[in-house]
């Protein structure tokens, strides 16, 4: 009976077997036998799922990653990173740089049919403008208004060097008013736009799939499908692409998968400078780091070689400047605050606690926040400051802490969406955006919105450079906040696919991929 | 019948009771292995007090020793942080283990009472104890304990009170059976006869007869407790770091995954060695305690 039993459990076993082992080999024969099709279809990874298609209505990063397929910029980044016309053909400025006037390419079709006009576009940065997710890129444009049927105007509240990158980004897409305006619900979640692909099939949690639109103005897409599955962890995502079911991936972003992608001889990895410093914020205003003493002793007792190794493996490179570098106007040789635990350990006694003192520090549930954070907490327990990590999801670590103040003391990445220094450092350190803004350190000083303010209006790239150091001393001498590493934005694909680039800001354009 | 006034002879009868169970126990080849791996285990978190130093040895990060492989003197290697993952361990085991054992004191006590209480009197107390241990049943317990934590935060106490509180129906379950099975046989009607206190009829007359399931349940769940709590420190819902705990080791280590694999085996193997002692020892606990279930 028993051994019966037995031998049946084993025949099952060995038919299961059998029966996988046939259809492994099945599909590889297919792949491999078959005649060779040429493939032009793009699978990649979606770190979470689309919460809305209206442009207007999100200021997430990764929301925006899959906009630049459905929707077309005013303006475009070209393969060098230079931002070129893309629905315009020509522009110009004005004298003292106000208004930009831009003719528009005609016959750009939507995916509806349409034919975009002059009216889409003043009514899609009018819709931009008056959003509130846009304001970092739309805040210094007053309105948009139509000269004629091809011709569109757009006025700035004062002249602004970076505008045309806050046009290549997709919170300033262009969509059919028409289409929008009869409803925007129904908008957000079947997208209408001009670009090169069409949303096709959405499976929430699963997967998004884009077709090429066969009308594209500047031509159908080489890639006929692109479809992105969510895949929110990132070693099952990079599992995914070493057995080919994806193409290409967004990598972990504290590099613990580099090597591995790297010697893999299928695979490629990409590289950009990233557009953010990771760095120690305080709350200035309450709590005990509102005591500069406290801010200062951080500053000094951190050790930030020993961040970026533990944080980045290595990989990301310590700054002491507090506007992050990749902006052009940031000062090179910068001197940062020189480490002295001694001096640390006086600052804490002298801010009245000699025998140490307990901090909560609540950061996002990340491991590219959660690490630095722990590398933190065992450095500053050496000069007395005992912290306990508090791990928060990401929109309840936002309205808290960001929007809320309701902090001490944190581990946040500042970004840049445009590569000029204004966008790292106005937003975060002018008192007009404490206190809710982006400004969460709510540091408020009348010098400092002055500089903020000179340097934003400028034309004299040198003298801007002169207040952007300036405002990096403050940031230094106050410990505003202690800047600790900035790394490089990555990327990998398989070999195969040409076209990819990791970017600074994200923006992937599927439709410049191509396979080999 | 003769010696039916000396005392002592309880005493002496239950200590052959135990004598042999214990007997039986240690016929029982894969059980005594349970045990002998347990008791290991409970020696090196005896242990580790005496010769690692929590702060320098086990949380002090050394980035200029980060990801060594396995050598002599760090015979598991270390972290990516420079820690020794060795030291890690052997503190880990600390919490595990600690964890284990109070969850299931805590559990079993206030199950113990509930389901005494419930079982003793039944009626209505009964019924309104166990439709709330039902509520409690009905929810799966890594949900229930999620839930938990995720309400008050993570960190040792919080998990202790989760894991606890999903672990209670169960011993409540256990203990009600065996008191409804014990309550209507003649020695507790004699007990009663003489005005003895419910109290005390519950405490010293049924409690000790039903010890039998009640010990091998604990000894079963603190297995599955053990490695409840890496499960939800490996979510990062459990202990708060630096302090070293199997799970969070082994969620630390995933992304490690591709070049050292080993920083995830070793706690991995750790929480294996303990949830697989423990279910052999509650296994042969069972058996020892009820000849009857072994032929």
């Amino acid at each position: 009976m028993k051994m019966s039993k037995r031998l049946t459990a084993a025949l099952c076993a060995a038919a299961a077997l059998v029966l996988l082992l046939a259809g492994c080999g099945g599909s590889d024969g297919e792949q491999n036998g078959g005649p060779a099709v040429v493939k032009d279809s793009v699978t990649k990874r979606k770190l979470s799922d689309q919460t809305t298609f209206d442009p207007y209505k999100t200021s997430d990063q990764n929301m925006w990653e899959d906009l630049y397929g459905i929707y077309d910029t005013l303006f475009r980044e070209d393969e060098l990173g230079v931002f070129t016309p893309n629905l315009v053909t020509d522009y110009s400025f004005n004298e003292d740089g106000t208004e930009l006037t831009m003719s528009l390419v005609q016959g750009v079709k939507f995916h509806n049919g349409e034919t975009m006009t002059a009216d889409d576009v003043v009514f899609s940065l009018n819709t931009a403008i008056a959003s509130p997710f846009t304001s970092k890129f739309t805040n210094v444009m007053d309105h948009a208004e139509k000269v004629d049927d091809t011709t569109v105007k757009l006025v700035l509240k004062f002249a602004y060097g970076p505008i045309l990158g806050c046009l290549v980004n997709a919170t300033t897409s262009i969509v059919p008013q028409a289409a929008y305006e009869a409803d925007p619900d129904s908008f957000a979640a079947s997208p209408i736009g001009s670009g090169p692909y069409t949303l096709s099939e959405v499976v929430k949690g699963e997967k998004y799939v884009y077709t090429a639109f066969p009308d594209y103005f500047r031509g159908e897409a080489p890639i006929k499908t692109v479809v992105a599955r969510v895949i929110p962890d990132g070693n099952a995502a990079l599992m995914a692409l070493q057995s080919g079911e994806l193409d290409v991936i967004q990598p972990n972003q504290d590099y613990s998968d580099r090597a591995a992608i790297e010697n893999d001889p299928n695979l490629e990895y990409y590289v950009a400078p990233q557009a953010c410093t990771f760095l120690i914020g305080f709350n200035n205003e309450k709590g005990i780091f509102a005591d500069k003493r406290m801010r200062e002793a951080v500053a000094l007792a951190v050790d930030k070689e020993d961040i970026a190794l533990g944080a980045t493996n290595g990989y990301a490179q310590p700054t002491d400047v507090g506007i992050t570098p990749i902006c052009p106007q940031v000062p090179t040789d910068f001197t940062g605050v020189a480490r002295d635990v001694e001096r640390a350990k006086q600052l804490v006694a002298e801010a009245g606690y000699p025998d140490g003192v307990d901090v909560t520090m609540r950061v996002i549930s990340a491991s590219n926040y959660t690490k630095p954070a722990e590398v933190v907490q065992d450095q500053l327990k050496e000069i007395g400051i005992n912290i306990t990590i508090e791990p928060m999801e990401r929109a309840a670590w936002w309205d808290a802490c960001y929007l809320g103040g309701d902090y001490t003391i944190t581990i946040y990445a500042n970004p840049v969406q445009v590569i000029d220094a204004d966008f790292g450092a106005y937003p975060f350190l002018h008192s007009s955006e404490a206190n809710g803004g982006n400004n969460f350190y709510n540091y408020k000083s009348a010098e400092m919105d002055q500089l903020l303010e000179d340097a934003r209006i400028s034309q004299d790239e040198a003298e801007r450079k002169e207040l952007y150091t300036k405002v990096c001393e403050i940031i230094r001498d106050e410990s505003i906040f202690v800047p600790m590493y900035t790394g490089e934005r990555t990327y990998a694909g398989v070999k195969g696919l040409k076209g990819v680039k990791a970017d600074p800001m994200v923006r992937y354009y599927t439709y410049r991929y191509s396979w080999s | 019948m003769t010696e039916g006034k000396r005392l002592p002879q309880g005493k002496v009868k239950k200590r052959s009771q135990l004598k042999e169970i214990w007997l039986r126990f240690r016929k029982n080849k894969l059980a005594m292995f349970g045990l002998i791996l347990f008791l290991a285990l409970v020696l090196m978190a005896l242990s580790a007090g005496f010769f690692l130093d929590y702060d320098t040895d086990v949380v002090k990060m050394n980035m200029k020793d980060r990801l060594l492989s396995p050598n002599a003197q760090h015979w598991f290697g270390t972290d990516h942080y420079g820690r020794d993952v060795l030291a890690r361990i052997v503190w880990g085991s600390r919490i595990s283990l600690v964890v284990g054992l109070y969850t299931v004191g805590i559990a079993m006590t206030v199950g113990g009472a509930i389901g005494a209480v419930s079982g003793y009197f039944g009626g209505t107390v009964d019924m309104v104890l166990m439709r709330i241990m039902d509520i409690f049943l009905a929810l799966p317990g890594t949900i229930l304990a999620v839930a938990i934590v995720g309400a008050l935060g993570p960190g040792l106490f919080n998990v202790l009170l989760a894991m606890s509180m999903c672990r209670i129906p169960q011993f409540a379950r256990i203990v009600r059976s065996s008191v409804i099975s014990l309550r209507g046989q003649e020695f507790v009607e004699a007990a009663k006869a003489c005005g003895t206190k419910n109290s005390r009829i519950i405490m010293r007359h049924i409690m000790p007869n039903a010890i039998g399931p009640l010990v091998v349940q604990a000894t079963l769940n603190m297995a599955t407790t053990i490695l409840g709590v890496a499960g939800l420190s490996f979510i990062g819902l459990g202990i708060e770091p630096p302090m070293p705990e199997w799970g969070s080791m082994l969620s630390e280590a995933r992304d490690q995954m591709w070049y050292h694999p080993y920083l995830m085996w070793i706690p991995g193997i750790f929480i294996m060695l303990a949830v697989l002692s423990l279910n052999l020892i509650g296994d042969g606990l069972r058996d020892a305690l009820d000849p009857r279930m072994k032929n």
